[in-house]
């Protein structure tokens, strides 16, 4: 195409936006119906154009709002976890107080588990000490029976020997009869009964209770509960099997027995 | 001083001219559809136009049809002034592509380049009234480009010899 021709060209372009600027602007300084339908129609049709970008604008509204509502969930989850904790936690206070309260004559003192020690003995460390008035050999109880006894004593923590513990023994009173024995751990939850006499009668699930005879332990706080019982013909006694009634593994909140 | 004379002629020859088609174009009769607001007739400017455009730069020719398309809104709808003048400054337009490839666009495809050219200027200036596009308006408006075109290419064999086609 020669140079004249694309002047030209450019020409009619110029010429051509120009009075169709005009005429349009002529037109819509009308305000008759034909102009209004005209005006309408136009709407419609840039409504229509611009429909997909607007639907790709909500899109991505509704994107970003719905990450923030999932970080706000994520946030009430979170809140409402702890509340329920809380509110756990509270029951479980309202629960000991309630179980202090129903042992008047001893002086319990609450600690909380701060951590479980397993270096030598089956133990745990409690937020109680010197500074408590917390000695040695004082025995802990959680809210279901015995739980062990005080062994080391630092000024604001004591390591506590668990009843679940090889070494750990106390005297016990079984039946109705209240006769003597000894409580020794096995394993895990279990333990038995040394000492019960053959004569003596026994039930499933009956619980045992310290008997006081020792010098650390108070008489009638719960211990163990048979879950079973043995005769021997060569032996004197009977082979009792008991499961300790404290939940060690979920051990929260102890008492100090003072 | 010849030049100028002539120049001046041909303008007042135009312009003469112009106001004869106005006025014919204003009077002359038009047949009346079952479509109410559309009535079928010849737009003999729309052809003078097309004929403007073959003889003369069709820039100039666009600013021409601006004027002429804003007497025939006056004449014809004065709630729509700018209509015509928008259609036929466009029309004119494209009539330029078919100035520019005349000699290379065979008949067939003129006459179709052209039908289209005038169907497209009467159905949006009917657009505007009518309240329902319906295949009855469609098909009249259709009657009427064709009925231009054949005028068109009457006067094109009559009076310009060819010039066109």
């Amino acid at each position: 195409m020669s140079y004249s021709n694309t002047s030209f060209i450019n020409k009619r372009l110029i010429t051509l936006f120009i009075f169709l600027f005009f005429s349009i602007f002529l037109f819509f300084t009308n305000k008759s119906t034909y102009v209004k339908k005209v005006e309408r129609n136009i709407i419609d049709f840039i409504s229509f154009m611009v429909y997909p970008k607007t639907w790709y604008e909500n899109i991505l509204y509704i994107k970003s709002n719905n990450e923030l509502l999932v970080q706000n969930i994520t946030q009430l989850k979170l809140l409402n976890s702890k509340l329920t904790n809380y509110q756990r936690e509270n029951i479980k206070l309202r629960e000991m107080l309630n179980f202090k309260e129903s042992y008047p004559k001893l002086s319990l003192l609450p600690a909380n588990k701060v951590n479980d020690n397993f270096t030598s003995i089956f133990s745990i460390i409690i937020n109680v000490g010197l500074n408590d008035d917390i000695t040695k050999n004082q025995p802990v109880i959680d809210m279901n029976g015995l739980v062990g006894k005080t062994i080391t004593i630092g000024n604001n923590a004591s390591k506590v020997q668990l009843i679940t513990d090889k070494n750990f023994a106390v005297s016990v009173k079984v039946g109705e009869e209240m006769a003597l024995a000894i409580f020794k751990p096995t394993f895990g939850k279990y333990g038995y009964l040394e000492g019960v006499l053959k004569t003596l009668e026994l039930k499933e699930d009956e619980i045992i209770y310290t008997s006081g005879v020792s010098e650390i332990y108070p008489s009638d706080i719960p211990v163990a509960r048979i879950v079973s019982f043995t005769k021997d013909q060569d032996k004197l006694t009977q082979n009792v099997i008991v499961e300790v009634i404290a939940k060690i593994n979920e051990l929260n909140y102890v008492f100090v027995v003072k | 001083m010849y030049l100028l004379l002539n120049n001046y002629k041909i303008i007042i020859n135009n312009l003469l001219l112009t106001a004869l088609l106005i006025f014919f174009q204003s009077y002359f009769p038009s047949i009346t559809t079952s479509e109410e607001l559309l009535l079928i007739k010849f737009d003999f400017l729309l052809i003078y136009l097309i004929y403007l455009s073959f003889l003369y730069r069709v820039y100039l020719i666009i600013v021409f049809a601006f004027f002429i398309g804003i007497f025939q809104d006056l004449l014809v709808q004065s709630d729509t002034v700018g209509l015509y003048s928008f259609l036929k400054v466009l029309f004119v337009y494209f009539i330029g592509y078919l100035k520019d490839s005349n000699k290379i666009w065979n008949g067939k495809f003129k006459v179709s380049f052209l039908l289209i050219l005038i169907f497209f200027h009467s159905f949006l200036y009917h657009y505007i009234f009518i309240n329902d596009i319906n295949y009855y308006s469609i098909f009249y408006i259709l009657i009427e480009s064709l009925m231009n075109l054949i005028l068109l290419i009457i006067i094109d064999k009559v009076i310009y010899n060819g010039k066109i086609f």
